[in-house]
């Protein structure tokens, strides 16, 4: 488990807050919507991975 | 000492930020705990090995059989998943999630208790001659 992780999910957040609070604020919601969708499914996709592999380490280290 | 201190400065700032990320856009704040839970959780999980191995030691010097502790590590891993599971449940406003599993984690705990109290029962027929 690296902290980078947590570092890489927080400037994607950020980014697509910002990125929100623009499209919202020039009247785009569905584009701003769009863009929401697309930074939750980036982070779910690096964060399935993560979640995977503690729980394979919680399984190995109590013999689950 | 030197984990702790790693842990909550790690804690708090992810606390803070998924504040700020809360605002606009709630979802990526609780996906924030949830990676600051996996790194958390694997480093304070790369400190187990020295416990097990402590336990281990007692339980040697105490004559006890290791396979009797099985079922307690076991528990202590599901009650781990099912605490953090069913708290991010409810921090994002699912409390019937919480509760389901927080069920299904008594469940399991149970099932996996069940050897101890099979031998527990084989012990007290024995001693009571029932059996």
């Amino acid at each position: 488990m690296d902290i980078d992780l947590i570092f890489k999910i927080a400037a994607i957040g950020i980014i697509v807050a910002v990125l929100n609070q623009l499209l919202v604020r020039s009247g785009r919601e569905e584009q701003a919507l769009m863009t929401t969708l697309a930074g939750l499914v980036v982070v779910l996709m690096i964060l399935v991975q993560e979640i995977s592999d503690l729980f394979d380490l919680i399984k190995n280290l109590f013999q689950l | 000492m030197e984990l702790i201190a790693k842990v909550t400065v790690i804690c708090i700032v992810v606390a803070l930020t998924a504040l700020l990320l809360e605002r606009d856009t709630p979802e990526l704040g609780l996906l924030l705990t949830l990676g600051a839970i996996a790194v958390v959780m694997g480093f304070a999980l790369s400190y187990y090995r020295e416990i097990q191995e402590m336990v281990e030691t007692l339980l040697g010097q105490a004559g006890l059989d290791g396979a009797l502790f099985l079922p307690i590590l076991k528990i202590i891993a599901i009650s781990m998943v099912t605490k953090l599971g069913g708290d991010v449940c409810r921090d994002s406003g699912q409390k019937a999630l919480g509760a389901v599993i927080d069920l299904a984690g008594t469940f399991c705990s149970l099932l996996a208790a069940e050897p101890l109290l099979r031998t527990a029962m084989s012990m007290l027929t024995q001693m009571g001659g029932i059996g």
